[in-house]
């Protein structure tokens, strides 16, 4: 048996997702090795470094970034674009946080710079145990064509539990908003679980704290999805840092309702989600049930697509009518302050 | 013109107490935030907000210098020297730098009294029991050394129209979902509104400065807790049991947690390294964030078993009653406060205090809802 030498990893960014999600899941595959961090700021870089035992380097070295298999860019969007460039001139496989691109031009560049296989964008919750079921609820027909989705996400804002947060920097404008942020996650996982082709934005409202969108509610149209009729699929969709939501999403087939809520550990019921005691508990499939487990699942996959040269489900291909719907949204926003 | 300041403002508690604020006359409020994308909230239920960090012995003067009352509902985060490091430091400044004569309150917890599971003959407090146990001490410490009044509240489960244990019980109810154990135990439950009439008792000098327990009076029981909650929602309960002997909770956090090597090795650990240099507590937390990671990662083969809800099976505590009246008189009595009419959304912030201001005795002038 021929022994595999580990794949190895440069992180750039080592803020929280990266010390709480990343470094922990990818020290714990032993396929991978993690070759170094690095961040902007040194002694954020240190001390993430130290604590995991993993070598660290100084923010000198961001024009010479040393070789690695793969990257991850956990770092926003607008701070990216030197280490792509770098990357896809040295033929680096990249893992990129989400959200992908502020635009859909940016994401059409960024995903013309490198082979399918290379470039990934991090939508972890197409690993959710629930989001299996539904694609393949879905995909089989099981209660006929799909006319409605319903998707609300969100709760009034929280102590952030920092000082200072990369969300309050104002020259990210819409990156560091709830959509880019947060809706992001909810926008992809309708259009990957109906695999649609197209949209139209009939109405969006955004609601803005001096620049940064805070909540965004819209209607929306979803074409060439194979289970729908000609006229599409109905969208409604909200998502909030100012008032709590349903934390849910609804499709609605011809013969029946299916929903599930949207953490990882989500159950897929048939019913009425207002009465959800009468519901059905659909269970079956394979997935991921904790934050771990999704980016375990999102590592896992996108090292297959790189080793066999095969798009992963992560591809950053197949997100990019994520960032579309997204830019459409702010930009059809019929913007109130209030 | 009472100016309270409240610490945490934009955490679960905090958000919650600081909307019934707001519409009390004779109160001036001073919501403390860290970040504006934390305070957004607030901000938008039209509650302006001073914004800067209060454990900043620099910053804190001009957060917290006119205020004649803080509220201290901060929950300090990162690893365990990062914690004790900025309770500390807030702890101090809410005393040092608010107006002089100003009151302090500390939140505190009945985590403090030990280990909630039944059953235990020696009641070791977890991590955030003893924290917050060493901070009651620096409070009262602090008072003494600046001369200010102080009150430690420990609460419960915090219930309310924002809360988390709420909404999770309103969910469960709605599901179908909700269990009770064999017998109705009494429950640590604290009602929000029950917060702020104690703040209401505090500013009117009727209560005397000291360490309390914070609970719903008369003390509720779980079955209580639910059936307001099914109220709330519009719904009869009709309590579902569990047989007797069955109360213990299963799946995968047990065996998680013995994967993790024993919560009580974990929690010595944390005692330790809450006084330990900031690098080791670090990496005891890095250590821990991989050790769940592995273990999750070989859990994808297996799967999670239903458990009832955690907090049914914590005992009750209740030594030191704070002196108050009846919960359900006082949720009656603040049912409409919780609503942001008459404020514009995303107000100015607040201007930074200012030295000169006399300080008197709190009192609140007119308690009237308005």
């Amino acid at each position: 048996m021929t022994e595999v030498s580990p794949v190895s990893i440069g992180i750039i960014g080592a803020g929280e997702i990266t010390r709480k999600l990343h470094l922990p899941v990818l020290l714990s595959m032993p396929e991978v090795q993690v070759a170094w961090l690095w961040d902007r700021r040194d002694s954020q870089a240190e001390m993430v470094g130290r604590a995991h035992h993993v070598k660290w380097l100084s923010p000198a070295i961001s024009q010479s970034i040393p070789e690695c298999d793969v990257a991850l860019l956990a770092i926003p969007i607008e701070a990216r674009a030197q280490y792509l460039d770098i990357f896809a001139q040295r033929n680096t496989a990249v893992l990129c946080e989400k959200p992908f691109a502020a635009s859909r031009d940016q994401h059409q560049q960024l995903i013309d710079a490198f082979p399918g296989h290379r470039l990934a964008a991090g939508y972890q919750r197409r690993f959710h145990q629930s989001t299996a079921l539904l694609r393949r609820i879905l995909a089989e027909g099981w209660f006929g064509p799909l006319h409605r989705i319903r998707l609300a996400e969100g709760d009034r804002s929280r102590g952030s539990g920092v000082d200072h947060s990369f969300l309050d920097d104002g020259q990210g404008g819409a990156t560091r908003g709830v959509l880019f942020d947060l809706g992001t996650h909810g926008v992809d996982l309708i259009l990957y679980i109906t695999s649609a082709t197209g949209f139209r934005v009939l109405s969006s409202d955004v609601v803005l704290d001096g620049r940064i969108d805070r909540r965004v509610s819209a209607r929306a149209t979803l074409l060439g999805v194979e289970s729908a009729g000609p006229d599409g699929v109905d969208l409604d969709f909200c998502v909030s840092w100012l008032d709590r939501q349903a934390n849910i999403i609804e499709l609605h087939f011809e013969r029946a309702t299916v929903w599930c809520n949207l953490s990882p550990a989500a159950e897929v019921f048939v019913g009425d989600p207002a009465r959800p005691a009468q519901c059905v508990r659909v269970s079956g499939g394979s997935g991921a049930t904790t934050p771990n487990q999704a980016f375990y699942l999102e590592w896992r996959e996108f090292l297959r697509g790189v080793r066999e040269q095969q798009p992963s489900m992560l591809s950053a291909r197949t997100s990019l009518l994520t960032t579309e719907l997204m830019e459409e949204l702010l930009a059809r926003g019929g913007s109130t302050h209030g | 013109m009472v100016r309270v300041g409240v610490l945490g403002a934009n955490g679960q508690v905090g958000s919650e107490l600081c909307l019934l604020l707001a519409n009390l006359s004779g109160i001036e409020l001073v919501p403390v935030c860290r970040t504006r994308s934390g305070s957004a909230f607030l901000r938008w239920q039209g509650i302006a907000c001073r914004h800067g960090r209060p454990a900043d012995p620099a910053e804190a003067p001009r957060l917290l210098g006119d205020c004649d009352l803080i509220l201290n509902l901060a929950l300090a985060g990162g690893n365990p020297a990062q914690i004790r490091a900025t309770e500390d430091q807030l702890i101090r400044h809410s005393f040092e730098f608010s107006a002089s004569g100003a009151t302090v309150v500390y939140f505190s917890t009945q985590s403090v009294y030990g280990d909630p599971n039944p059953g235990r003959s020696v009641r070791w407090r977890n991590p955030y029991g003893r924290a917050k146990r060493v901070s009651e001490s620096k409070v009262l410490a602090s008072a003494r050394r600046f001369g200010k009044r102080a009150y430690i509240l420990r609460l419960g489960h915090v219930c309310g129209e924002l809360q988390g244990i709420s909404l999770d019980i309103r969910r469960d109810l709605a599901r179908g979902q909700a269990v009770l154990p064999a017998q109705d135990p009494p429950s640590n439950t604290v009602s929000t509104a029950s917060i702020l009439d104690a703040v209401r008792e505090i500013l009117g000098g009727t209560v005397q400065p000291g360490t309390y327990d914070l609970m719903n009076t008369p003390q509720w029981t779980w079955q209580q807790v639910y059936e307001y909650e099914a109220r709330r929602i519009g719904m009869e309960f009709e309590p579902k049991r569990l047989p007797p002997g069955n109360n213990r909770r299963r799946g995968l956090g047990s065996v998680a947690r013995r994967l993790l090597g024993g919560r009580w090795n974990r929690e010595l650990l944390a005692k330790l390294l809450a006084h330990a240099p900031a690098a080791s507590s670090r990496r005891a937390q890095a250590v821990w964030y991989v050790q769940r990671a592995r273990a999750e990662i070989a859990a994808l083969s297996g799967g999670a078993q239903q458990a009832p809800a955690e907090h049914l099976s914590w005992v009750t505590n209740g030594t030191h009653p704070f002196p108050q009246r009846p919960t359900i008189e006082v949720l009656s009595e603040y049912a409409t406060l919780l609503n942001s009419q008459g404020r514009s959304r995303w107000p100015r912030d607040l201007p930074d205090a200012t030295r000169e201001r006399s300080a008197t005795a709190p009192g609140l002038p007119n308690t009237e809802a308005h």
